[in-house]
């Protein structure tokens, strides 16, 4: 647990820094596409070598389901309310005033 | 698209590379190997992250409020998936790292494999998934019926690559903008997120 924060919080000190260029970035998140894949397959082989986990597969996508729709329905009530009172573009319409 | 059907192909690949080979999994020696693989993978993301904040100066052109679209994104998932617990055999923790993927489901399933269990990585996948396609079928509805601002929610922290394309193309400007900076901010928050809300308890 620690070593992924820890490694996280690394990456992000040195991405910080100017060390880093835009022609690194390129390569980087080609890097990181390729580690992301590799690890996906782990995810499937965790599931694929459980015999239980692969009988479960449509309860588990029901819990999916459920817990998708609920959070999706949440942001989009939580920022409608939040849009309803705030008014994002009130900042654009004060500098066209201004010109 | 495209991107979706090979994470999709990746995952069913290692699926049945699991099933032919059930021993696979078991040694614990890949077990800390892919620990390892998953720190560097986040050392990866981390310097993406930090080298972002020279995106971050786009907030000021939108003025700091913005910030308050991505915060109410979070508290809205995390409080809709808070409920799910009461329908579902999930404590609240288990739901709440769920919903903490804001749609960006190879990230948080990876973690949440390594970090928590299996199932719960599966979950974490599928919840992603399901949530990155409603965002598709949502944002139009929404930026046609609702308002623009509010059609950035249900895309979460994709807004900033894989569904950015479809804001810009249903909204303005302005608005792909606030879709941009949003899902950076989310982007961000996920890594740190789900670690926390697993060591938490």
């Amino acid at each position: 647990m620690e070593i992924v924060i820890i490694s996280l919080l690394a990456g992000c000190l040195l991405g910080a820094s100017n060390i880093i260029t835009e022609k690194w970035i390129g390569h980087l998140d080609k890097i990181v596409m390729a580690i992301v894949f590799v690890l996906l397959i782990a995810v499937g082989i965790g599931i694929g070598s459980n015999r239980e986990l692969i009988g479960n597969l449509t309860l588990l996508g029901y819990k999916a389901m459920v817990i998708a729709g609920l959070s999706t329905i949440g942001s989009v009530f939580a920022l409608w309310f939040v849009v309803l009172k705030v008014d994002f573009f009130q900042h654009h319409k004060k500098e066209e005033e201004q010109l | 698209m495209k991107m979706i059907s090979c994470i999709v192909a990746a995952v069913l690949a290692g699926i049945a590379l699991g099933w032919m080979l059930p021993s696979l999994m078991n040694p614990e020696v890949l077990d800390q190997v892919i620990t390892y693989v998953l720190a560097v993978m986040l050392f990866g993301v981390g310097i993406s992250i930090g080298y972002n904040r020279r995106e971050l100066v786009k907030i000021k052109a939108v003025g700091w409020r913005i910030i308050l679209v991505p915060v109410a994104i979070a508290g809205g998932s995390l409080l809709g998936a808070s409920i799910a617990s009461m329908f579902l055999d999930m404590s609240l923790k288990e739901v709440l790292v769920v919903g903490a993927g804001f749609g960006w489901y190879s990230l948080s399933s990876v973690l949440i494999t390594q970090l928590y269990s299996a199932e719960l990585g599966a979950i974490a996948f599928l919840a992603n998934v399901f949530r990155e396609l409603m965002a598709f079928v949502l944002i139009p509805f929404l930026a046609i019926h609702i308002g623009k601002i509010v059609a950035i929610a249900p895309g979460g922290a994709t807004t900033m690559d894989s569904t950015l394309p479809i804001i810009a193309k249903m909204t303005d400007t302005p608005t792909a903008m606030i879709a941009f900076v949003s899902g950076l901010i989310l982007t961000t928050m996920v890594p740190f997120l789900i670690p926390l809300l697993l060591a938490i308890y």
